[in-house]
């Protein structure tokens, strides 16, 4: 009788907290990378790299901004003995980061910033041409998809 | 309040955070699929007749770019499925957990003793 107490009294946390301000801010700045692949849809010379450069540094920055907040926040105990669990200790558990399978928005966005940095470069060095571009929103979406799907799970 | 009816009631509570959790990931793997696959067939065309015929640095990182993205969809899998443990549990134990407070209550045990929600959060 007394473990269907112990039972009943408990609930557990497997992963972070919801944060709206993170949600709000990951749809501002998906919209307003988005805006930019749709100016550079047809492609851009060399020469236009001034053009946007800032618009480049404001998503850039936005997202490392994100994905530092998302990294910074605590994880409940239960769910980072969860990653050390034999069957996803491998893909969950690397050295650098122990809680890859409870707080996954860090990893996606840090390749959000890592695609929109190399789409950044390359416009600088040499002409952007229309599948360059095509390519960088096609390394966008899976990652941003997986971001926002994770956080919006998370309210609850 | 009788123990058929908790036991209903914690089933139905299961069967519905389980739905919901399993719609959820479902979808997930679904639309993730197909970005992926699109991904590689745009690195793949480019590669063929583009841009990145020529430009082998940029088509290493797009190689990079579609297996991080593809660890990173394996891992938000096991997040979701996570999420879904925990809501299922949760809700299993705030059933059990309003039935024992029923009973309780009934039994004369005082109501400020006896939380909404269980005490315990791990």
């Amino acid at each position: 009788m007394l473990w269907v107490f112990v039972l009943a009294a408990c609930t557990i946390s497997l992963a972070p907290a919801y944060d709206q301000a993170l949600v709000e801010g990951l749809d501002q700045a998906n919209v307003e990378t988005l805006t930019l692949f749709a100016a550079l849809e047809g492609g851009s010379p060399r020469s236009k790299f001034g053009d946007y450069e800032m618009r480049y540094a404001g998503v850039i920055g936005r997202f490392e901004a994100l994905r530092q907040r998302a990294g910074q926040r605590q994880i409940p105990p239960l769910a980072a003995r969860l990653s050390r669990l034999g069957p996803v200790q491998h893909l969950c558990a690397t050295a650098t980061d122990p809680t890859a399978c409870v707080n996954t928005s860090p990893s996606s966005l840090g390749e959000v910033v890592a695609v929109l940095r190399q789409m950044r470069d390359t416009h600088r060095l040499r002409d952007l041409a229309a599948d360059d571009v095509e390519n960088f929103r096609n390394a966008y979406s899976p990652a941003i998809g997986q971001a926002l799907t994770v956080e919006n799970a998370l309210k609850r | 309040m009788d123990h058929t009816q908790i036991l209903q009631d914690m089933a139905a509570a299961l069967k519905g955070e389980l739905g919901n959790g399993y719609s959820t990931i479902s979808n997930f793997v679904e639309t993730q699929g197909k970005l992926l696959a699109k991904q590689a067939e745009g690195i793949a065309r480019s590669r063929i007749n583009g841009s990145l015929k020529d430009d082998d640095a940029l088509y290493h990182f797009f190689l990079e770019s579609l297996k991080h993205n593809s660890e990173n969809m394996a891992k938000s899998v096991v997040m979701l499925s996570a999420l879904t443990i925990e809501k299922a549990w949760n809700a299993v134990a705030g059933v059990l957990w309003g039935g024992i407070r029923t009973i309780l209550s009934g039994a004369g045990v005082p109501g400020n003793l006896l939380p909404q929600t269980p005490p315990i959060n791990l």
